[in-house]
């Protein structure tokens, strides 16, 4: 796997008035492939940005599919994409990556989406019907001209699929109704803007729903795209490091003769850990819990905000 | 089955032996390597599958689709790494395989039970070296669910299967120590779709077999009491696990090989780093360790051949 | 309005002879605010089923039985789509401990942990800590 391809703008469709879909393709590499609910990371003038798949990952042979809503920001990703973008294009792409899997000893999947949240699930139910499995959809939109896919999704899963087209208040309502009646084995997912994400999730928190059956599609940074210098007291060795901006801690602290195991390098092992007793440190790691970040870091990948202490084992 | 020199993972890098997570990216991501004892190692997991076939075979039906997704990748793997040996076509939804070293095929329709008369990480085993373990990535952990296991270091696949991590490695000592087994779980938990990570493991083991499961234990176990001063350089390997650990994008779980490679101590000292290497590590095992690896029975003659060699050579630590 | 918590709600099984054990419990509970249901066993594998598969996201399942047919219902819960740890089981102190002869799989029920032989293979076996919960030995 590379670290990222250069593929071709093969076909551009206009979904809905704000609403666009992309299909990338290669035509000299072979493209990896993805689970439903994985995303890919397109390197835009304007930095990296996130679009979830919508390609059924059993039918794919060497294509990426995206559908972007444009937000209106003249500066946004979503712009560049409507505006600057063109079938025969090349852009350059990441490789897919999955935060959002299907969690396939589920005995029933429960979708909730709002707008163009619905990306990542139109992958996964064309998923879960080519292998027979039991799912729903609950898709809150302004407006049947907003909503992608309308027609295919009514032909497809006509016995699946519930729109939420009125007024707010009986949005809620109906959206409590059925969040309390679910049953075990099932799964439930979200996708959409904050606000509709965290109700759904309160609300499961408030039915004593655990944690592990609710799952939330929320794209987080994967690197820093400016690291920027930091100092370090390493408080048990009773010495102060300058961390500069293009290298990580762990280098630093290499090379300044303290070594600590190291393995992954990314982030997501944990070998790294090293314990936090003052300042501010931006994690980029996906290894450690909420609670662990409070006074731990992971050197190879996360840094420090100006001036931090932490201590070695 | 011995391999040549040249193609044994040593594993030691440092002198003494400490629990870590020792990983490394493989890049590119293979889950199956080749070595010259191919058709060799091949013949005898096939004859162990036929006697055995319960033993050597398990699976969970919620293993399915990650086991077809298994066999696809493997023999991508080959045919893409080893053109010359390999060949795998696509045709819509029917695939064929082709091993010309067997001089044999696999024709299948994806995803289509009727079309194939094995389970198919069962016909993917019959064309590698490794045994392949299907660890489903559950919302609870993960969990052993489907095996083909011909070359097993001391435990047995029926055992384990349906188990959670964790479980699995209760009898390894001091696992559980800082929680060690937890973080390794939550590592292979966050491993990225087609990525393929690499560990080496090592053990000792009495004459060059392979197949040291739990289950025949009576008939392999007692050699340990066998070593004398005289043939431990014969008699002992040097046991080398290659475990990658790779996540499958399609179904998220995790597909994890093992290729076992055993190098005789006459062999291994040849080399002046690994025999140096070998006795330090060896010297500073603990107790505990020692009898899990299962070199406390002949910890003494195997150290005394060590030294005996190393002054021979007239090398000093 | 007041909404029962799921995770405080447990679909209890239980034999006949554990019944006043397990209605002892119950009472505990419910002043703990949890709401149970208590099934008395045997009951037939349809009707579990059915009843697992109807119990709210979140809820817990006990089970108060000797080892075969809690077994069963363990079973059935797991595939109703319980996690292994939502799932109970009473563990009485005078039932034998299951050995898994690691020669030919069989499960022996004997009451020491010294060394035994296997009523299968003959084989002589010092018994490890190393449990699975597949195989509840």
């Amino acid at each position: 796997m590379e670290d990222f391809y250069e593929v071709k703008v093969q076909e551009i469709k206009q979904l809905t008035p704000t609403i666009k879909s992309f299909t990338f393709i290669s035509e000299n590499t072979e493209l990896p492939s993805f689970g439903a609910g994985s995303h890919i990371t397109l390197h835009l003038p304007m930095g990296m940005r996130q679009y979830s798949l919508i390609n059924n990952p059993l039918d794919m042979i060497n294509e990426y599919e995206i559908a972007v809503k444009k937000t209106g920001h003249l500066e946004s990703g979503s712009t560049y994409l409507h505006e600057d973008i063109y079938e025969g294009d090349v852009v350059k792409v990441s490789p897919p990556d999955n935060y959002f899997p299907l969690q396939m000893e589920g005995k029933h999947h429960v979708f909730f989406a709002a707008g163009i949240g619905i990306t990542p699930f139109w992958s996964m139910m064309s998923y879960l019907r080519s292998l027979g499995e039991s799912f729903e959809l609950h898709y809150a939109v302004s407006g049947q001209d907003a909503c992608p896919f309308y027609n295919e999704m009514n032909e497809r899963y006509a016995n699946q699929v519930t729109y939420y087209l009125m007024d707010r208040d009986s949005k809620t309502k109906k959206l409590k109704e059925r969040l309390r009646e679910l049953k075990v084995g099932t799964h439930v997912y979200i996708c959409g803007p904050q606000s509709y994400m965290d109700f759904i999730v309160t609300y499961c928190r408030e039915l004593g729903y655990p944690k592990k059956y609710i799952h939330e599609e929320r794209f987080k940074a994967r690197k820093l795209e400016h690291p920027t210098r930091f100092k370090v007291t390493i408080v048990n060795e009773k010495k102060t490091i300058q961390v500069n901006s293009n290298q990580s801690l762990l280098e630093a602290l290499h090379d300044a003769g303290i070594t600590i195991p190291s393995a992954c390098r990314q982030g997501i092992c944990g070998s790294c850990e090293v314990k936090v007793c003052n300042g501010e440190v931006l994690h980029n790691d996906t290894f450690l819990t909420a609670n662990e970040k409070t006074d731990k870091m992971l050197t190879c990948v996360s840094r420090g905000k100006g001036h931090i202490s932490i201590a070695v084992e | 089955m011995s391999v040549k020199a040249e193609q044994f993972p040593f594993p030691f890098t440092e002198d003494r032996y400490a629990y870590s997570n020792n990983s490394s990216l493989q890049k590119p991501a293979r889950s199956v390597t080749m070595t010259d004892r191919y058709l060799e190692e091949i013949q005898l997991k096939r004859e162990l599958l036929q006697a055995n076939h319960q033993r050597c075979f398990r699976s969970l039906p919620l293993s399915l689709e990650s086991q077809w997704e298994a066999m696809r990748r493997i023999f991508n793997e080959l045919a893409e790494n080893e053109p010359e040996h390999f060949s795998f076509e696509k045709r819509g939804n029917e695939y064929r395989f082709q091993n010309l070293l067997l001089g044999e095929e696999e024709r299948f329709k994806y995803r289509d039970l009727s079309s194939i008369e094995r389970q198919p990480l069962d016909i993917a085993g019959r064309h590698v070296q490794e045994d392949l373990i299907i660890m489903g990535d559950r919302h609870d952990g993960l969990f052993l669910e489907a095996g083909q296991l011909c070359f097993p270091s001391n435990w047995s696949l029926t055992f384990v299967l349906g188990m959670d991590f964790k479980s699995i490695h209760t009898p390894v000592p001091g696992i559980t120590h800082k929680d060690f087994i937890g973080k390794v779980e939550r590592f292979i938990s966050r491993i990225r779709q087609n990525e393929a990570w690499e560990r080496k493991n090592w053990s000792m083991t009495i004459s060059n077999k392979l197949d040291t499961p739990l289950e025949t234990y009576a008939n392999w176990g007692k050699l340990r009491l066998q070593v004398t001063d005289e043939n431990v350089g014969e008699l002992v390997h040097l046991r080398v696990e290659v475990q990658r650990l790779l996540r499958l994008p399609l179904t998220n779980d995790i597909l994890f090989t093992i290729h076992t490679y055993l190098l005789s101590l006459n062999d291994l000292i040849r080399n002046d780093l690994w025999l140096k290497r070998l006795y330090t590590t060896i010297q500073f095992l603990s107790d505990d360790i020692a009898e899990y690896k299962g070199i406390a029975l002949y910890k003494n003659e195997l150290m005394q051949f060590l030294e005996k060699t190393l002054s021979e050579k007239g090398i000093s630590l | 309005m007041t909404e029962f918590q799921n995770n405080k709600r447990i679909l209890i099984f239980s034999d006949q002879s554990y019944l006043l054990q397990a209605n002892e419990k119950v009472r505990e509970l419910t002043e703990e605010g949890y709401q149970c249901e208590v099934v008395s066993m045997p009951v037939s594998s349809n009707k579990a089923e059915q009843l697992l598969a109807q119990q709210p996201l979140g809820s817990l399942v006990w089970i108060y039985s000797e080892e075969d047919s809690a077994q069963a219902i363990e079973y059935a819960a797991r595939n109703a789509g319980f996690s292994k740890n939502e799932i109970w089981i009473n563990k009485s102190s005078e039932q034998n401990t299951r050995i898994f002869c690691s020669q030919c799989h069989h499960i022996n029920e004997i009451s020491s942990a010294e060394m035994f032989e296997c009523e299968r293979c003959h084989i002589k076996l010092d018994p490890s800590n190393h449990y699975s919960i597949y195989h509840k030995s």
